[in-house]
């Protein structure tokens, strides 16, 4: 009995990583690097000039109560790509939320590329996530964030859960753009509004303070996506939406998407 | 009946020279692409708005300028209100009701008002002149959806009676919409119309087109 007033303490994950490049001689250096518990950042190397991170979660997952936490900075003139290893699972919750909390800081003239794969909502999953970035003057962000519900090949069905995702990107102190997704009632997503029989979205953001004059390039390049999409844009903000029937779909439309208009390759963990 | 609900109906009826009438939210792409083809996924389309979308989001920002204390909260409201929008035009449709709100308001009461997003001006206007926060959330949503099902009657096969009868079957969804709204904080924002808000992003670049969003 007593045994359930007091229930045991499950071991839960905490992961920090924190990253941090300056520029010298004209290349972008890793500064700092600090790793904490289930996370790693990794920084293969690549035939890009720009340096490329992958965080890895070890504990190869998301579970209720978890916190993860990332903190990026750049700063003047550096630019750097960053990405996860794998799709992020979250599993089933036993209470709690699984948390992770982003902080990205992109110092003056800096450009950074914020690339994760996808995130995978299992039945009963709850995730609470903030992202927040700090723009300087002139500094740019292009920000990628899909999700999954399920794996539809592995005849997964999501039928409750619980995401609250919350984006703010300030530049200089003010908020230029917000997203909030917040989903509580996975039954809702069927209607018209949300997704229908879909399973898959994503949010594209490439905030820069030319970053409207690209809405029609970036238009003409998603004219060739097969996923349900649009662009639209204003001051200093410009965003495109995905609605794609299964993960692999999404991909298919987000990779040469992400890399027509960087002219760049995606990083080499992106595979179909 | 009470000077303050006159007041308010007043604001949200069609008379009030907002041009609410020329803004469909990016229902006319939704109409245009299939999502909503009959009363049927109309009032499912109209629903998700008002629990999972921009119906709970304004609500939430209603409450937040109308308990706001200070100019500089009000201002981050509007900064919040403009950045969450899904799209450009959902911007125009929330900045340019809002101004032409404000400006009315101003010459009507004698008080000067600033502008901004619709729901941010509605908040902080409505706590000035002694309206009741929870009769100005059921009629926002009320207008809000009344003006919305006007615009598909004038783009899809949808009779005026038809109309009415998904406007009252939405009554108590505005209601409850409305009442939860009361109890919850700008933590609370956040909404999951994904397709709805790929039509009001889609809408910039479909022809031919009627409104204005």
């Amino acid at each position: 009995m007593l045994d359930r007033l007091n229930p045991p303490k499950l071991q839960r994950a905490r992961g920090r990583a924190e990253v941090g490049f300056v520029q010298k001689s004209g290349k972008s250096k890793l500064q700092h690097l600090h790793q904490a518990g289930c996370l790693k950042a990794i920084l293969p190397n690549t035939h890009e000039k720009e340096p490329e991170v992958v965080f890895v979660n070890t504990a190869g997952g998301i579970a209720g109560d978890d916190q993860l936490n990332i903190d990026v900075s750049l700063t003047q003139r550096t630019s750097a790509t960053f990405t996860t290893q794998t799709a992020e699972r979250v599993y089933r919750s036993n209470g709690g939320a699984g948390r992770i909390d982003v902080k990205l800081q992109v110092g003056i003239g800096a450009s950074l590329c914020w690339l994760p794969q996808e995130t995978i909502i299992f039945d009963g999953a709850h995730l609470k996530r903030k992202l927040d970035v700090e723009l300087s003057t002139n500094s740019e962000i292009l920000l990628l964030e899909s999700f999954m519900l399920g794996r539809k090949a592995m005849g997964e069905q999501v039928t409750t859960g619980a995401v609250n995702d919350r984006w703010n990107i300030r530049r200089d102190g003010k908020l230029v753009f917000a997203e909030a997704l917040r989903i509580d009632d996975v039954s809702s997503l069927l209607g018209p509004a949300a997704l229908q029989e879909n399973l898959a979205f994503a949010t594209m953001v490439f905030a820069s303070p030319d970053a409207h004059l690209h809405l029609e390039r970036l238009r003409a390049i998603l004219q060739t996506c097969n996923a349900r999409c649009a662009a639209s844009a204003w001051d200093g903000v410009l965003i495109a939406r995905f609605v794609a029937a299964d993960a692999y779909v999404l991909r298919k439309a987000l990779i040469p998407t992400i890399e027509n208009f960087r002219h760049a390759a995606m990083p080499r963990v992106w595979q179909l | 009946m009470s000077i303050e609900l006159h007041r308010l109906i007043s604001w949200f009826s069609p008379a009030f020279p907002i041009g609410a009438f020329s803004y469909s939210h990016g229902l006319e792409a939704a109409i245009a692409c299939g999502d909503v083809a009959d009363g049927a996924t109309l009032k499912s389309w109209l629903t998700h708005l008002l629990r999972h979308g921009s119906g709970w989001n304004d609500c939430l920002l209603i409450v937040s300028a109308y308990n706001a204390d200070a100019e500089a909260e009000i201002q981050q409201l509007r900064d919040l209100a403009i950045a969450l929008s899904a799209g450009k035009e959902r911007q125009l449709e929330s900045c340019l009701q809002g101004d032409a709100f404000a400006k009315t308001v101003s010459v009507v009461s004698k008080q000067r008002v600033e502008g901004g997003p619709l729901p941010v001006v509605v908040g902080n206007v409505a706590k000035m002149q002694g309206i009741v926060l929870s009769d100005l959330l059921s009629v926002y949503l009320h207008a809000f959806v009344s003006n919305l099902i006007s615009a598909a009657t004038r783009s899809m096969a949808l009779g005026q009676i038809e109309a009415q009868q998904i406007l009252a079957e939405l009554f108590p969804q505005i209601d409850d919409v409305a009442t939860n709204a009361l109890s919850a904080s700008l933590d609370d924002v956040g909404s999951c119309s994904f397709l709805a808000d790929l039509a009001s992003m889609q809408h910039e670049t479909i022809q031919p087109r009627q409104f204005r969003t």
